[in-house]
Protein backbone atom coordinates (compact mmCIF):
# COMPACT_ATOMS: atom_id res chain seq x y z
CA UNK A 1 0.00 0.00 0.00
CA UNK A 2 2.79 2.36 1.00
CA UNK A 3 4.58 1.54 -2.23
CA UNK A 4 1.46 2.30 -4.27
CA UNK A 5 1.17 5.72 -2.67
CA UNK A 6 4.79 6.45 -3.42
CA UNK A 7 4.34 5.39 -7.02
CA UNK A 8 1.27 7.61 -7.36
CA UNK A 9 3.15 10.60 -5.97
CA UNK A 10 6.10 9.90 -8.23
CA UNK A 11 3.95 9.76 -11.36
CA UNK A 12 2.18 12.99 -10.43
CA UNK A 13 5.56 14.61 -9.84
CA UNK A 14 6.98 13.41 -13.16
CA UNK A 15 3.90 14.57 -15.06
CA UNK A 16 4.20 18.01 -13.50
CA UNK A 17 7.90 18.21 -14.37
CA UNK A 18 7.71 16.98 -17.95
CA UNK A 19 5.06 19.52 -18.90
CA UNK A 20 7.42 22.46 -19.22
CA UNK A 21 9.92 23.22 -21.95
CA UNK A 22 12.83 25.60 -21.42
CA UNK A 23 12.74 29.26 -22.27
CA UNK A 24 15.93 31.06 -23.02
CA UNK A 25 17.67 31.47 -19.69
CA UNK A 26 20.30 33.96 -20.73
CA UNK A 27 20.48 36.58 -23.44
CA UNK A 28 23.60 38.38 -24.50
CA UNK A 29 23.32 41.30 -26.87
CA UNK A 30 26.19 42.99 -28.64
CA UNK A 31 26.22 45.89 -31.05
CA UNK A 32 29.25 46.81 -33.05
CA UNK A 33 30.04 50.35 -33.93
CA UNK A 34 32.93 52.68 -34.40
CA UNK A 35 34.32 55.45 -32.23
CA UNK A 36 34.99 58.90 -33.66
CA UNK A 37 38.57 57.97 -34.49
CA UNK A 38 37.49 54.80 -36.31
CA UNK A 39 38.36 52.20 -33.67
CA UNK A 40 35.87 49.35 -33.45
CA UNK A 41 33.67 49.45 -30.40
CA UNK A 42 31.27 46.88 -29.05
CA UNK A 43 28.39 47.53 -26.70
CA UNK A 44 27.38 44.38 -24.91
CA UNK A 45 24.52 43.62 -22.59
CA UNK A 46 23.87 40.31 -20.87
CA UNK A 47 20.53 39.45 -19.28
CA UNK A 48 19.97 36.34 -17.19
CA UNK A 49 16.30 35.40 -17.19
CA UNK A 50 16.76 32.23 -15.23
CA UNK A 51 18.53 32.08 -11.90
CA UNK A 52 19.16 28.34 -12.29
CA UNK A 53 21.00 28.99 -15.56
CA UNK A 54 22.96 31.92 -14.18
CA UNK A 55 24.14 29.65 -11.36
CA UNK A 56 25.41 27.13 -13.92
CA UNK A 57 26.98 29.24 -16.63
CA UNK A 58 28.33 32.71 -17.16
CA UNK A 59 28.87 34.69 -20.36
CA UNK A 60 32.49 35.76 -20.01
CA UNK A 61 33.19 37.64 -23.18
CA UNK A 62 31.31 38.83 -26.24
CA UNK A 63 33.28 40.05 -29.18
CA UNK A 64 33.03 40.32 -32.94
CA UNK A 65 35.29 40.66 -35.89
CA UNK A 66 34.85 41.52 -39.54
CA UNK A 67 35.50 38.75 -42.06
CA UNK A 68 35.45 40.53 -45.40
CA UNK A 69 32.29 42.61 -45.01
CA UNK A 70 30.52 40.08 -42.79
CA UNK A 71 30.48 40.21 -39.00
CA UNK A 72 31.59 37.14 -37.07
CA UNK A 73 30.38 36.98 -33.48
CA UNK A 74 32.22 35.14 -30.77
CA UNK A 75 31.02 34.45 -27.26
CA UNK A 76 32.97 32.75 -24.47
CA UNK A 77 30.95 30.87 -21.89
CA UNK A 78 32.24 29.38 -18.65
CA UNK A 79 30.62 26.64 -16.66
CA UNK A 80 30.32 27.16 -12.93
CA UNK A 81 29.16 23.62 -12.34
CA UNK A 82 31.33 20.60 -11.66
CA UNK A 83 29.52 18.23 -14.01
CA UNK A 84 28.84 18.24 -17.74
CA UNK A 85 26.10 20.61 -18.86
CA UNK A 86 23.92 20.51 -21.98
CA UNK A 87 22.64 23.73 -23.47
CA UNK A 88 21.14 25.03 -26.67
CA UNK A 89 22.11 28.36 -28.18
CA UNK A 90 21.29 30.50 -31.15
CA UNK A 91 22.43 33.77 -32.64
CA UNK A 92 19.91 36.30 -33.84
CA UNK A 93 21.12 39.08 -36.10
CA UNK A 94 20.03 42.67 -36.58
CA UNK A 95 21.05 45.40 -39.00
CA UNK A 96 22.25 48.93 -38.14
CA UNK A 97 18.71 50.10 -37.50
CA UNK A 98 17.99 47.15 -35.21
CA UNK A 99 15.79 45.33 -37.73
CA UNK A 100 15.91 41.55 -37.41
CA UNK A 101 17.61 39.67 -40.26
CA UNK A 102 17.06 36.05 -39.29
CA UNK A 103 14.70 36.10 -36.33
CA UNK A 104 12.44 33.51 -37.94
CA UNK A 105 15.13 31.26 -39.38
CA UNK A 106 17.66 31.16 -36.54
CA UNK A 107 17.85 27.63 -35.20
CA UNK A 108 18.92 26.24 -31.85
CA UNK A 109 22.18 24.37 -31.74
CA UNK A 110 23.26 21.93 -29.06
CA UNK A 111 26.22 22.79 -26.85
CA UNK A 112 28.01 20.65 -24.30
CA UNK A 113 30.24 22.23 -21.68
CA UNK A 114 32.29 20.02 -19.39
CA UNK A 115 32.69 20.88 -15.71
CA UNK A 116 34.36 24.25 -15.00
CA UNK A 117 35.39 24.47 -18.64
CA UNK A 118 35.10 27.53 -20.83
CA UNK A 119 33.78 27.19 -24.34
CA UNK A 120 33.84 29.55 -27.28
CA UNK A 121 31.02 29.63 -29.79
CA UNK A 122 30.89 31.54 -33.04
CA UNK A 123 28.16 32.72 -35.32
CA UNK A 124 28.36 34.44 -38.70
CA UNK A 125 25.93 37.13 -39.77
CA UNK A 126 23.56 35.90 -42.49
CA UNK A 127 24.58 38.77 -44.79
CA UNK A 128 26.73 41.94 -44.75
CA UNK A 129 23.91 43.99 -43.17
CA UNK A 130 24.33 42.21 -39.80
CA UNK A 131 25.79 44.65 -37.26
CA UNK A 132 24.20 43.60 -33.99
CA UNK A 133 23.71 40.15 -32.55
CA UNK A 134 21.93 38.51 -29.72
CA UNK A 135 22.97 35.20 -28.21
CA UNK A 136 20.21 33.19 -26.62
CA UNK A 137 21.12 30.37 -24.30
CA UNK A 138 18.82 27.82 -22.72
CA UNK A 139 18.88 24.44 -21.06
CA UNK A 140 18.61 21.48 -23.43
CA UNK A 141 15.03 20.21 -23.52
CA UNK B 1 -3.99 9.45 5.69
CA UNK B 2 -6.81 7.91 3.73
CA UNK B 3 -7.80 11.33 2.42
CA UNK B 4 -4.25 12.03 1.21
CA UNK B 5 -4.20 8.72 -0.56
CA UNK B 6 -7.52 9.29 -2.34
CA UNK B 7 -6.26 12.75 -3.28
CA UNK B 8 -3.19 11.17 -4.79
CA UNK B 9 -5.24 8.64 -6.71
CA UNK B 10 -7.42 11.43 -8.08
CA UNK B 11 -4.37 13.38 -9.19
CA UNK B 12 -2.92 10.26 -10.76
CA UNK B 13 -6.18 9.63 -12.59
CA UNK B 14 -6.25 13.24 -13.82
CA UNK B 15 -2.65 12.97 -14.98
CA UNK B 16 -3.44 9.81 -16.89
CA UNK B 17 -6.52 11.31 -18.54
CA UNK B 18 -4.56 14.44 -19.48
CA UNK B 19 -1.80 12.26 -20.88
CA UNK B 20 -4.19 10.27 -23.03
CA UNK B 21 -5.95 13.18 -24.73
CA UNK B 22 -4.87 13.56 -28.37
CA UNK B 23 -3.30 16.90 -29.08
CA UNK B 24 -2.01 18.64 -32.18
CA UNK B 25 0.14 21.72 -31.85
CA UNK B 26 2.72 23.74 -33.73
CA UNK B 27 6.30 23.10 -32.75
CA UNK B 28 9.47 25.14 -33.11
CA UNK B 29 10.99 24.37 -36.54
CA UNK B 30 14.38 25.40 -35.15
CA UNK B 31 14.23 23.18 -32.08
CA UNK B 32 17.32 21.12 -31.29
CA UNK B 33 15.56 18.38 -29.36
CA UNK B 34 16.77 14.98 -30.59
CA UNK B 35 14.11 12.28 -30.76
CA UNK B 36 16.30 9.43 -31.98
CA UNK B 37 19.77 8.74 -33.34
CA UNK B 38 18.35 8.84 -36.87
CA UNK B 39 19.16 11.89 -38.97
CA UNK B 40 16.84 14.71 -37.90
CA UNK B 41 15.89 18.28 -38.75
CA UNK B 42 18.30 19.83 -36.25
CA UNK B 43 21.17 17.77 -37.70
CA UNK B 44 20.36 19.16 -41.14
CA UNK B 45 20.26 22.73 -39.81
CA UNK B 46 23.54 22.29 -37.93
CA UNK B 47 25.28 20.89 -41.01
CA UNK B 48 23.99 23.65 -43.29
CA UNK B 49 24.91 26.47 -40.92
CA UNK B 50 28.33 25.05 -40.14
CA UNK B 51 29.21 24.59 -43.84
CA UNK B 52 28.00 28.07 -44.81
CA UNK B 53 29.83 29.78 -41.91
CA UNK B 54 33.02 27.90 -42.74
CA UNK B 55 32.90 28.66 -46.45
CA UNK B 56 32.13 32.35 -45.97
CA UNK B 57 34.93 32.88 -43.42
CA UNK B 58 37.69 30.92 -45.19
CA UNK B 59 40.28 33.62 -46.06
CA UNK B 60 40.91 32.68 -49.76
CA UNK B 61 37.12 32.56 -50.30
CA UNK B 62 36.69 35.95 -48.57
CA UNK B 63 39.32 37.30 -50.97
CA UNK B 64 37.64 35.65 -53.97
CA UNK B 65 34.15 36.91 -53.16
CA UNK B 66 35.41 40.44 -52.46
CA UNK B 67 36.00 40.96 -56.20
CA UNK B 68 33.24 38.86 -57.78
CA UNK B 69 30.24 36.67 -57.07
CA UNK B 70 31.41 33.24 -58.27
CA UNK B 71 28.93 30.95 -60.02
CA UNK B 72 28.55 27.53 -58.41
CA UNK B 73 26.90 24.28 -59.46
CA UNK B 74 25.84 21.84 -56.74
CA UNK B 75 26.58 18.15 -57.13
CA UNK B 76 24.47 15.38 -55.62
CA UNK B 77 25.59 14.39 -52.10
CA UNK B 78 27.10 10.91 -51.91
CA UNK B 79 25.01 9.36 -49.17
CA UNK B 80 27.07 6.61 -47.56
CA UNK B 81 24.92 6.37 -44.44
CA UNK B 82 22.63 3.43 -43.78
CA UNK B 83 19.61 5.70 -43.92
CA UNK B 84 17.44 7.00 -46.70
CA UNK B 85 18.04 10.74 -46.44
CA UNK B 86 16.85 13.49 -48.73
CA UNK B 87 20.35 14.89 -49.18
CA UNK B 88 19.10 17.44 -51.71
CA UNK B 89 17.35 19.08 -48.78
CA UNK B 90 20.74 19.60 -47.09
CA UNK B 91 22.32 21.13 -50.21
CA UNK B 92 19.17 23.22 -50.75
CA UNK B 93 19.58 24.74 -47.27
CA UNK B 94 23.26 25.42 -47.91
CA UNK B 95 22.55 26.95 -51.30
CA UNK B 96 19.77 29.15 -49.92
CA UNK B 97 21.99 30.50 -47.15
CA UNK B 98 24.85 31.14 -49.58
CA UNK B 99 22.58 32.97 -52.03
CA UNK B 100 21.12 35.04 -49.20
CA UNK B 101 24.62 36.02 -48.07
CA UNK B 102 24.96 37.77 -51.44
CA UNK B 103 28.41 36.26 -52.01
CA UNK B 104 27.68 33.54 -54.55
CA UNK B 105 25.46 32.84 -57.53
CA UNK B 106 24.18 29.38 -58.41
CA UNK B 107 23.01 27.48 -61.42
CA UNK B 108 20.34 24.84 -60.97
CA UNK B 109 20.47 21.92 -63.39
CA UNK B 110 17.34 20.29 -61.95
CA UNK B 111 15.08 22.85 -63.64
CA UNK B 112 16.80 22.72 -67.05
CA UNK B 113 14.00 20.74 -68.73
CA UNK B 114 11.48 23.45 -67.91
CA UNK B 115 13.96 26.14 -69.04
CA UNK B 116 14.58 24.39 -72.39
CA UNK B 117 10.83 24.04 -72.95
CA UNK B 118 10.30 27.74 -72.22
CA UNK B 119 13.17 28.79 -74.53
CA UNK B 120 11.82 26.54 -77.30
CA UNK B 121 8.41 28.19 -77.04
CA UNK B 122 10.04 31.64 -77.13
CA UNK B 123 12.09 30.71 -80.20
CA UNK B 124 9.76 28.52 -82.23
CA UNK B 125 6.12 29.13 -81.38
CA UNK B 126 5.91 32.52 -83.07
CA UNK B 127 4.12 33.90 -80.02
CA UNK B 128 7.04 35.85 -78.63
CA UNK B 129 8.47 39.08 -79.99
CA UNK B 130 11.90 38.02 -81.38
CA UNK B 131 13.43 41.16 -79.87
CA UNK B 132 12.58 39.96 -76.34
CA UNK B 133 12.95 36.19 -76.92
CA UNK B 134 15.87 34.67 -75.02
CA UNK B 135 18.39 32.87 -77.24
CA UNK B 136 19.85 29.48 -76.53
CA UNK B 137 23.50 29.30 -75.53
CA UNK B 138 23.69 32.42 -73.40
CA UNK B 139 23.72 30.95 -69.92
CA UNK B 140 26.76 31.41 -67.71
CA UNK B 141 28.84 28.32 -67.02
CA UNK B 142 29.60 27.50 -63.41
CA UNK B 143 33.17 28.13 -62.36
CA UNK B 144 32.95 26.01 -59.23
CA UNK B 145 31.36 22.74 -58.17
CA UNK B 146 30.15 22.06 -54.65
CA UNK B 147 30.52 18.37 -53.81
CA UNK B 148 29.70 16.49 -50.62
CA UNK B 149 30.03 13.15 -48.86
CA UNK B 150 27.85 12.00 -46.01
CA UNK B 151 28.86 9.04 -43.90
CA UNK B 152 27.78 7.37 -40.71
CA UNK B 153 29.39 5.07 -38.15
CA UNK B 154 27.01 3.25 -35.85
CA UNK B 155 28.07 1.28 -32.81
CA UNK B 156 25.95 -0.76 -30.44
CA UNK B 157 27.00 -1.93 -27.01
CA UNK B 158 24.31 -3.46 -24.84
CA UNK B 159 21.60 -0.85 -24.37
CA UNK B 160 23.64 1.99 -25.90
CA UNK B 161 23.52 3.00 -29.57
CA UNK B 162 26.10 5.53 -30.65
CA UNK B 163 25.82 7.17 -34.06
CA UNK B 164 28.47 9.37 -35.56
CA UNK B 165 27.74 11.40 -38.67
CA UNK B 166 30.30 13.13 -40.83
CA UNK B 167 29.39 15.54 -43.59
CA UNK B 168 32.31 16.59 -45.79
CA UNK B 169 31.97 19.33 -48.36
CA UNK B 170 34.40 20.56 -51.02
CA UNK B 171 34.45 23.48 -53.41
CA UNK B 172 36.18 22.46 -56.61
CA UNK B 173 37.50 24.96 -59.12
CA UNK B 174 36.25 23.52 -62.44
CA UNK B 175 38.94 25.25 -64.48
CA UNK B 176 41.95 24.09 -62.47
CA UNK B 177 40.53 21.04 -60.67
CA UNK B 178 41.83 22.44 -57.38
CA UNK B 179 39.76 22.08 -54.22
CA UNK B 180 39.53 25.69 -53.08
CA UNK B 181 37.79 24.92 -49.81
CA UNK B 182 36.87 21.89 -47.77
CA UNK B 183 35.37 21.34 -44.35
CA UNK B 184 33.52 18.74 -42.37
CA UNK B 185 30.85 18.73 -39.72
CA UNK B 186 30.68 15.94 -37.19
CA UNK B 187 27.63 15.06 -35.14
CA UNK B 188 27.46 12.42 -32.43
CA UNK B 189 24.17 11.10 -31.09
CA UNK B 190 23.86 8.57 -28.31
CA UNK B 191 20.77 6.63 -27.37
CA UNK B 192 20.56 4.71 -24.12
CA UNK B 193 17.66 2.32 -23.83
CA UNK B 194 16.13 2.66 -20.38
CA UNK B 195 15.81 -0.44 -18.23
CA UNK B 196 12.04 -0.04 -18.01
CA UNK B 197 9.96 0.21 -21.17
CA UNK B 198 11.05 1.50 -24.55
Amino acid sequence: MQLLKLAALLIVGITALSGCSPTSGAEGRARSGWTDDGAPMLNTKVVYNSSTLSRKVTIEEMTSSKVGDMLLAQVTLRSKAGDTLSFQYKFEWFDLDGLALNAASATWKPLIIYGKESKTIQGLAPDPRGREYKLLLRDAD
Amino acid sequence: MKRIFSGCTLLLLLALIAGCASKVQYGDAGSAKPLSVEFGSSDLQQIAESMVDSLLTFPPIVELTAQQRPVIAVDRVKNKTMQHIDTESITDSIRTKLIRSGKFRFIDRTTDDAAIEELSIQQDSGLVDPKTAVDFGQQIGAGYLLTANFSEIRQRQGSITDTYYKFTMNLKNLKTGILEWSDEKEIRKTFKRSTFGG
